[in-house]
C-alpha cells in the first residue's frame, strides 16, 4: 500500500491511459478537472494545475484500488481460509504488481479473468487465446487454471512454505480477494447502468410506436376515400372514352385515305414538276398498304392508277438514262430511282450502261470532228471531256450498281455481273477512246507532236488508273500505242516503197517508149529508188524520239520493250525489202495481162536495187547507226546491256539487195529472149517450104529486125546500166573456166556410159570422138547459155542472144531443109556470128551456139551430103550486109542527132 | 557413174554391173511404154535420122539386167513420135516425116522375120500430126489424132480406119489428153490455151458445162468442156490428165513452167512449178502414184516432182471433192463410176498402208516439190515416160540416148505398198 501513496507522476499516467476507457472529457467531468490541465499533465508537462490533476488521478488510482479490494474481500469470504498460502502468494503478489502497472495488456488480461470467473468460462476464451491460459489450464496448482486443485494446492502450499511466508501468502491472498472483490463491483455497476439505459430506450420507443399507429389509421382511411373516388370517375367516363377512341381512330383512316385518294394526282404533279424523287418516295411508302388491300376494287383502282403513272414515270426515267442528252447526274439519279422502283437491276444496268456509252461516244465523235491545230491542246481537251465523264460514270455506276450489294450470297452473285459490265464498258469506252487519240495522233505526223500527245495521255490516264486496275494498266495503253505508232511506220514504209515502185511502174507505162528519151528512165529509177531511201531515213527520224530522255520520261522505262519491237520490225522491214522487190517476179509470172509489168519495169526495178545497193544502204545503215546510238543514250546503260543491240552488216544487205537485181535481171533476159526468139522462130515458119528454096542472095530480112530489136533492148538497158563493165576484167572468163570444169566430169560422165557389149553406144562413143569440140561445146553451153548475167549491157545482151539461138536450134531441129535453104540459114548464121563478134568482141558461147545451129541445119539438110555454101560467096554476102547495115545504122544515128540538135 | 546410180536406187537393188543408160546412134525423140504388156518394162524407141535408115527399138529393162535391146525393127522415114496400143503390146502408132508431109501408121511387129508390118495408116492430115492417143481404157475402139488445126476421131475396127467425127478448127494444135476417168473427154492445147472437149460420138449425151458460143463447127455434139485460155505465156508443149482424179490437168511448154490446173475452176492454175532453164516438152502423171510427175527439157534435164496437195493420196484423205456429185458427173455410165470408186478404193488401201508404215515421214510425203534434177542426158529430151513397175521411167534425149531412173528410194519407199 505505501507503495500505492508513493505514486510517481510517470505511474499515474500509464495507469490513466491503462484503464480509463473512456475520454479525457469524461475523466475531467467525473473529476472536476480542467481538460487542459489534464492534457498537459499527461504530456509530461507539469504546472501548477498539475497537483491538482495528480490528485484526482490518485483519487481515480485510490477508487480503482479499492473497488479491486472490495471484489476480493467477497471472495475471501466465499471462499473460506482456503486462500491463504505464504510463498506462492508472494510470487502472484509479485507478478501483479509487475505487470499491472507496466503494460495496459496485463491489466486488461486481469480484468477478463475476473468476468470469466464471474461469467463462468467459455467466455472470452479462444478469442483471444493467449499461451498464458494454456500454460495455466494445466497446472493444478494455479490458482487461476480451471482445473485447480484446491487441496494440493493447500498441501503443497504448507508443505513447502514457512510460517512466515505461509502468513505473507495469507496477507497476499487477502489484499488479491479485496481487488477482485472491487473489480467484481465496478463490473456488476457498469453493467446495471446499461441495463437501465437500455430500458429506458426500449420504454421510449414503446410510446412512441403507439403514437404512430393511429396516424396510420388515418392515412389508410383516406386512402380508401381516394380509390372510391377515382373508381367511381373512371367507371363514369369510360363509356366516352371509347367512342373517343373510336372516333379518333376513324379520323386517323380517313385521313390516310385521303392521302391514298390524292396519291395519283400527288403522283401525276410530282411527275409534272419533274420531282421524280419526291415521287418515288410516296409510291414507295404506300405501295405497301395498296398492295395489302388491293382487294378493295377502290384500293386497286389507285393503284393501278398510280401503277401507272409510276410506269410512264419509269419510261421517262428510262428515256432519261438512254437519252445520250442528259446530264450525268440526272442520269445517275434516275438510276438510282429506278432501282428504288424496284425495276430489275438488269435492265436498268444496261440502260444505263447503254446511254452512257451513247452518252460517251458522242462526246468522242463530237471531238474526233473538231479540228485541232495543237496535239496537245487536242489530247488535253480530249481527256477533259472523256476521263473526267469516264470517271464520273465509273463511280457513279459503281455507287449504283456494286456498292449497293451486300454480303448476301445470291446479291454477291449480281455485284460480279455489275463488275463483269463495268469492266466491259470501260474496255469499250476505253478503246474508243484510245481509237479517237490515235487517230488525232495521226494527223500529226510530227514525231515532236505525237510524242506530246502520248505524254498527255499517258499522264492524265494515270490519273484514273485506280479504275481500270483491273482492266487494262496504263502500260499497256502506252505500249500498245507505241507499238502501233511503231508498227504504223513500218506498215506505211512498207507501204510507200510499195506505191513509189508502182507510180513507178505507172510511168512507165504512162510514157511507154518515150520514157527513153533522154536520160528519164535513168532519172524515173533514180528517183524512185532515192524516195524509198529517204523514206527508210524518214522511219528512223521518225522513232528517234522516243528514246529522247529529255521528252519522253514516261516511256523510259518500256525503252527495251519498244526497242525490242522496233528491233524486231526492222529486220522483219529488211526482210521485205529483199523480199518484195522478188515478189515483183512472183506478181509478173502470174498476171496474164502482160502489159502491166512490162519489162522496163524488171529493167528499172534491178537498178533500183543496184542504186540502193550501191549508195543508198550506206545512208540507210548510217542513218540506223545514229539511231541505235540515241537508243543506247536513251536507255540506261543495264538495260542496254541485256540487249544484244542487233547489226545488220552493210555487205550482207548489198549483197541480198545485188542477188535479187540479178535474179531481176535473169528473168528479164528470159523475157526479152522470148522476143528474140520469137522473131528468130517466125522468120522460120514464114518460110513455109524450106526444100524448095533459091539460091541465098542475101543475108534474110528477119535477121535485121532481130537485131534492131537487140540493139532497141541494148539502148534501153543502156539507159540504166553501163555498156560494158571495165572493172570487172574477166567475167566470162570465170564462167568459162566454171563451165570448163563442169565439161570435165561431163565428158567423164560419157566415158562411164560407154557400154562395151553394146554396139550402138561404141559407134555413138565413136562419133563422138569424131567431134571432140562439139562434144565440149555442148557443156559449154549446158551451163553457160542460162549463167546469170552481169551488170551491163553487153552481158544482158549476150545472155539474151544465147537463150535465144538455144531456142532458134530447138526450132531448126523441127524442120527440114533443102540445100539452099540450109545455105540461107548458113548466111543468116554467119551474118549474125559476124555482127555479134563487131558488138560485143569474142565470145566463145555464142560462136559455138552458132556453131551447133549450124550443125543442126546440116543435119536436117534433106540431101545425103550437104556441101555448105562456098566460104567467099559467104563471106560476102555477110561483110556487104554487115557494111550496108552499119551504114544504116549510123545514119539512122545522125539523123536522131540531127533531130535532137533540132530541138 | 550411172551404175553407181542405180545402185543406189531401191527397186533395182543389182549387184553390179546393170546398165541404165542405152544409146542409139541415131537422133531420136520417140519413145513409148509398150504398157498393154504388164509383166515387162518395154519400151519402143523411134529414131529419126532424116537420111540415115531408120528404126524402132524394141528394148527392155530388167531387174539386174538393166537395159536390153530385143529386137530392132527398120522403119521408112524419120519418126517424130510413138504409141503403143493400149490393146495391144505388138500394135504401135508412129508418126513420121516423108520429107514432104507428116504420116501417121499403125504397125505390127513380126518378131520372127524382125519386120513391121503396117496394119493401116491415117490418112487425111495437115501439117505436123501430134503423138496419136489411143484409148486408155485400153480398147481398140478409137483412137485419137491431132493435126495442126483438127482433131479426129477414128474407128480402127478391122484395121480400116475411117474417121468417126472431126473437130477442132484450131491454130497451133500441139499436145492432147484423154480423160481416162471421165467418159469421152480431150484436152487439147494449142499454142497458149488449153480446151476441153466431149468427142463423144452416137447416142445424144448430156452437155458437159455449155458452152455453145466457144463450139466453132456445126456438129452440135462436141462441146468444149472447159477452156483455159493463155494457160501458159508461151507454147504449151505438153499436157495430161491425172489418171485417178478426174479434173486434175496439168501442162507445160516453152515458158518452162509446170501447171496444175483443176478443169472446174480454170481461173488460176492449182499449182505452179518452175524448173527448167528451157522448154518442157514432155510432162507425165505416174499412172498409180498421181503425186509423182516427170518433166523433161531441152536444157538437158528430166525433173520428178512430188506434187501431194492435189494428188488422189491427199483426196482420200480429205474426202471432199470428188464425192460431190458434181453435174459433170452425171453423164457417167455406171461402169466408169465402179471403175472410179475401184480406184479410189485401191488407193485409199495404199493410203492407208502408208500412214502405218512412214508415219514419221509425213511431212516429207506431203510436201509439194521438185524431187530430183537427172541430168544424165547431153542433149534435149524431147520425151520422157514411166515404165510398167511403178516406179521407173524412161526418158530419151535427141542424141539418142535412153536413160532409165528410178523414183529415189526414199520416195519410192514412202509409196510402197507394203
Amino acid at each position: 500500500m505505501s507503495a500505492a501513496n508513493q505514486l510517481s507522476d510517470e505511474k499515474l499516467i500509464q495507469f490513466f491511459y491503462a484503464n480509463w476507457k473512456l475520454s479525457q472529457q469524461d475523466f475531467c467531468k467525473s473529476y472536476g478537472e480542467d481538460p487542459q490541465a489534464l492534457a498537459r499533465f499527461l504530456n509530461r508537462q507539469p504546472d501548477q494545475s498539475s497537483e491538482r490533476v495528480r490528485t484526482s488521478l490518485k483519487k481515480y488510482w485510490e477508487k480503482y484500488q479499492m473497488s479491486f479490494t472490495d471484489h476480493l474481500d467477497e471472495d475471501e469470504s466465499g471462499g473460506g481460509g482456503s486462500g491463504s498460502g505464504s510463498g506462492g502468494v508472494d510470487q502472484q503478489q509479485q507478478q501483479q504488481q509487475y505487470t499491472a502497472p507496466s503494460t495496459p495488456g496485463g491489466g486488461k488480461r486481469s480484468l477478463r479473468n475476473l468476468l470469466q470467473n464471474y461469467y463462468g468460462p467459455g467466455i472470452g476464451d479462444g478469442s483471444d487465446g493467449n499461451g498464458g491460459s494454456g500454460v495455466l489450464s494445466n497446472d493444478p496448482l494455479d490458482i487461476d487454471s480451471p482445473s485447480f486443485d484446491l487441496k494440493a494446492y493447500f498441501e503443497n502450499t504448507i508443505k513447502k512454505s514457512t510460517l512466515q511466508q505461509l502468513v505473507a501468502k495469507d496477507n497476499d491472498m487477502v489484499s488479491e480477494i479485496r481487488t477482485l472483490d472491487g473489480d467484481m463491483k465496478t463490473l456488476v455497476y457498469d453493467n446495471y447502468t446499461k441495463f437501465i439505459n437500455a430500458t429506458d430506450i426500449i420504454k421510449k420507443m414503446k410510446n412512441n410506436v403507439e403514437n404512430m399507429e393511429e396516424g396510420m389509421q388515418l392515412l389508410s382511411k383516406n386512402m380508401e376515400l381516394i380509390t372510391t373516388c377515382s373508381d367511381k370517375i373512371n367507371s363514369t367516363l369510360s363509356v366516352r372514352r371509347e367512342k373517343i377512341d373510336q372516333l379518333s381512330g376513324l379520323h386517323k383512316l380517313l385521313q390516310k385515305l385521303q392521302y391514298l385518294t390524292a396519291l395519283p394526282s400527288r403522283l401525276n404533279h410530282c411527275v409534272e414538276m419533274q420531282a421524280y424523287s419526291q415521287a418515288v418516295k410516296y409510291y414507295n411508302s404506300n405501295n405497301g398498304i395498296l398492295k395489302q388491300y388491293s382487294h378493295i376494287p377502290s384500293f386497286q383502282n389507285i393503284q393501278t392508277e398510280c401503277d401507272n403513272i409510276i410506269n410512264q414515270m419509269k419510261l421517262k426515267l428510262h428515256e432519261k438514262i438512254t437519252n445520250i442528252e442528259t446530264q450525268q447526274t440526272e442520269v445517275a439519279e434516275a438510276a438510282e430511282m429506278l432501282l428504288e422502283l424496284l425495276d430489275p437491276i438488269d435492265t436498268v444496268r444496261s440502260a444505263y450502261l447503254q446511254g452512257r456509252k451513247q452518252h460517251t461516244f458522242a462526246l468522242l465523235k463530237h471531238i474526233e470532228k473538231k479540228e485541232f491545230t495543237d496535239v496537245v491542246e487536242c489530247i488535253k481537251e480530249l481527256n477533259k471531256i472523256f476521263l473526267s465523264e469516264f470517271s464520273y460514270n465509273h463511280e457513279s455506276y459503281t455507287s449504283l450498281f456494286v456498292n449497293r450489294f451486300d454480303g448476301v450470297h445470291s446479291s454477291k452473285k449480281e455485284m460480279m455481273v455489275s463488275k463483269q459490265h463495268l469492266e466491259e464498258f470501260s474496255k469499250d469506252l476505253f478503246n474508243r477512246y484510245l481509237a479517237v487519240a490515235k487517230l488525232k495522233l495521226a494527223i500529226f505526223k510530227s514525231p515532236d507532236e505525237k510524242i506530246k500527245g502520248l505524254e498527255v495521255l499517258c499522264i492524265d490516264v494515270a490519273k484514273i488508273q485506280k479504275q481500270l486496275a483491273d482492266i487494262s494498266s496504263v502500260d499497256d495503253i502506252i505500249n500498245s500505242t507505241v507499238y502501233d505508232q511503231i508498227a504504223y511506220y513500218f506498215d506505211n514504209l512498207q507501204k510507200t516503197i510499195k506505191e513509189h515502185i508502182s507510180t513507178m511502174n505507172a510511168t512507165l507505162i504512162n510514157k511507154s517508149s518515150a520514157i527513153l528519151e533522154g536520160n528519164s528512165l535513168a532519172e524515173l529509177s533514180e528517183k524512185t529508188a532515192k524516195e524509198i531511201v529517204s523514206d527508210i531515213l524518214q522511219l528512223f527520224k521518225n522513232l528517234r524520239p522516243f528514246f529522247l530522255p529529255t521528252e519522253t520520261s514516261f516511256l523510259t522505262r518500256h525503252f527495251s520493250t519498244i526497242f525490242t519491237k522496233i528491233q524486231v520490225n526492222l529486220q522483219n522491214f529488211f526482210l521485205f525489202l529483199n523480199i518484195h522487190f522478188l515478189d515483183y517476179l512472183d506478181i509478173i509470172i502470174k498476171t496474164s495481162n502482160k502489159e502491166q509489168y512490162g519489162s522496163r519495169f524488171l529493167l528499172a526495178l534491178a537498178s533500183v536495187c543496184l542504186y540502193l545497193e550501191s549508195k543508198g544502204i550506206n545512208q540507210v545503215v548510217q542513218s540506223m547507226n545514229e539511231f541505235i546510238n540515241t537508243v543506247k543514250q536513251g536507255m540506261h546503260s543495264s538495260a542496254a546491256a541485256h540487249h544484244d543491240i542487233f547489226s545488220i552488216n552493210t555487205p550482207d544487205l548489198a549483197k541480198r539487195l545485188k542477188e535479187a537485181a540479178q535474179r531481176i535481171l535473169t528473168v528479164y533476159t528470159k523475157m526479152q529472149s522470148k522476143s528474140i526468139e520469137k522473131i528468130l522462130r517466125v522468120g522460120l515458119d514464114s518460110t513455109p517450104n524450106w526444100l524448095a528454096l533459091k539460091e541465098p542472095r542475101d543475108v534474110r530480112q528477119v535477121n535485121d529486125i532481130l537485131l534492131d530489136e537487140l540493139q532497141k533492148i541494148g539502148a534501153e538497158i543502156g539507159k540504166l546500166l553501163p555498156v560494158t563493165n571495165q572493172q570487172l576484167t574477166t567475167p566470162t572468163m570465170s564462167r568459162v573456166g566454171g563451165g570448163h570444169s563442169r565439161s570435165m566430169s561431163g565428158s567423164g560422165n560419157s566415158n562411164v556410159s560407154v557400154n562395151n557389149n553394146n554396139s550402138d553406144a561404141m559407134r555413138r562413143n565413136q562419133s563422138n570422138a569424131n567431134l571432140p569440140s562439139n562434144s565440149n561445146n555442148l557443156f559449154d553451153k549446158r551451163f553457160d547459155i542460162y549463167a546469170p548475167v552481169d551488170f551491163y549491157v553487153n552481158s544482158i545482151l549476150v545472155g539474151i542472144v544465147k537463150l535465144s539461138l538455144k531456142s532458134y536450134i530447138e526450132c531448126l531441129r523441127t524442120k527440114t531443109f533443102g540445100t539452099n535453104g540450109y545455105h540461107q540459114i548458113q548466111v543468116d548464121l554467119r551474118f549474125l556470128k559476124l555482127y555479134f563478134t563487131d558488138m560485143f568482141g569474142t565470145q566463145q558461147s555464142i560462136d559455138s551456139l552458132i556453131q551447133e545451129a549450124d550443125n543442126t541445119v546440116a543435119d536436117r539438110c534433106s540431101s545425103v551430103d550437104p556441101i555448105p555454101l562456098e566460104d567467099s560467096i559467104m563471106k560476102m554476102l555477110c561483110e556487104n550486109k554487115l557494111k550496108s547495115r552499119k551504114e544504116e545504122e549510123r545514119n539512122k544515128s545522125t539523123m536522131i542527132n540531127m533531130i535532137s540538135v533540132d530541138n | 557413174m550411172f551404175n553407181n546410180n542405180s545402185n543406189n536406187v531401191g527397186i533395182n537393188v543389182q549387184s553390179g554391173g546393170a546398165i541404165n543408160v542405152y544409146g542409139i546412134s541415131l537422133k531420136s525423140r520417140a519413145i513409148s511404154l509398150i504398157g498393154a504388156d504388164q509383166d515387162s518394162n518395154r519400151f519402143l524407141v523411134g529414131t529419126q535420122a532424116l537420111k540415115e535408115e531408120n528404126e524402132v527399138r524394141l528394148i527392155e529393162e530388167k531387174e539386174n539386167e538393166g537395159i536390153g535391146l530385143v529386137s530392132i525393127f527398120s522403119h521408112p522415114k524419120e519418126i517424130w513420135s510413138i504409141t503403143s496400143c493400149t490393146y495391144d503390146a505388138d500394135s504401135f502408132f508412129t508418126v513420121y516425116n516423108t520429107g514432104t508431109e507428116y504420116r501417121s501408121s499403125c504397125w505390127k511387129m513380126n518378131h520372127e522375120s524382125t519386120t513391121l508390118e503396117e496394119l493401116f495408116e491415117l490418112k487425111g492430115h495437115q501439117g505436123m500430126i501430134k503423138p496419136i492417143l489411143c484409148d486408155p481404157s485400153e480398147t481398140d475402139d478409137y483412137v485419137i489424132s491431132l493435126d495442126d488445126s483438127t482433131i479426129r476421131l477414128w474407128s480402127i475396127k478391122n484395121n480400116t480406119p475411117s474417121v468417126v467425127k472431126s473437130f477442132g478448127g484450131l491454130n497451133k494444135l500441139t499436145a492432147g489428153s484423154i480423160n481416162p476417168n471421165i467418159n469421152n473427154q480431150l484436152a487439147t492445147a494449142n499454142d497458149v490455151n488449153i480446151k476441153g472437149w466431149d468427142f463423144r460420138s452416137g447416142k445424144d449425151h448430156i452437155e458437159i458445162n455449155n458452152n455453145d458460143n466457144n463450139n466453132n463447127n456445126n456438129k452440135k455434139t462436141y462441146r468444149e468442156s472447159f477452156k483455159i485460155d493463155k494457160a501458159h505465156s508461151e507454147l504449151i508443149r505438153d499436157i495430161d490428165f491425172n489418171p485417178n482424179k478426174p479434173y486434175i490437168l496439168l501442162s507445160a511448154g516453152d515458158d518452162g513452167k509446170l501447171k496444175f490446173w483443176d478443169t472446174r475452176y480454170t481461173e488460176e492454175p492449182v499449182k505452179m512449178f518452175s524448173g527448167h532453164n528451157h522448154w518442157i516438152w514432155n510432162a507425165k502423171f505416174n499412172k498409180y502414184h498421181d503425186q509423182l510427175v516427170i518433166t523433161s527439157s531441152s536444157d538437158n534435164t528430166v525433173n520428178l516432182w512430188h506434187v501431194y496437195s492435189i494428188s488422189s493420196a491427199m483426196q482420200d484423205q480429205n474426202k471432199d471433192i470428188t464425192s460431190n456429185s458434181s453435174p459433170s458427173i452425171e453423164g457417167q455410165t455406171n461402169e466408169q463410176q465402179q471403175q472410179q470408186q475401184q480406184q479410189q478404193q485401191q488407193s485409199h488401201s495404199s493410203h492407208s498402208s502408208h500412214i502405218s508404215s512412214t508415219g514419221g515421214k509425213t511431212n516429207k510425203r506431203k510436201e509439194d516439190k521438185l524431187i530430183k534434177t537427172f541430168e544424165e542426158h547431153e542433149d534435149s529430151v524431147y520425151n520422157v515416160c514411166w515404165g510398167t513397175s511403178n516406179f521407173i521411167f524412161a526418158s530419151l534425149s535427141y542424141d539418142g540416148r535412153v536413160v532409165i531412173n528410178n523414183v529415189p528410194k526414199e520416195y519410192a519407199d514412202l509409196l510402197t505398198i507394203e
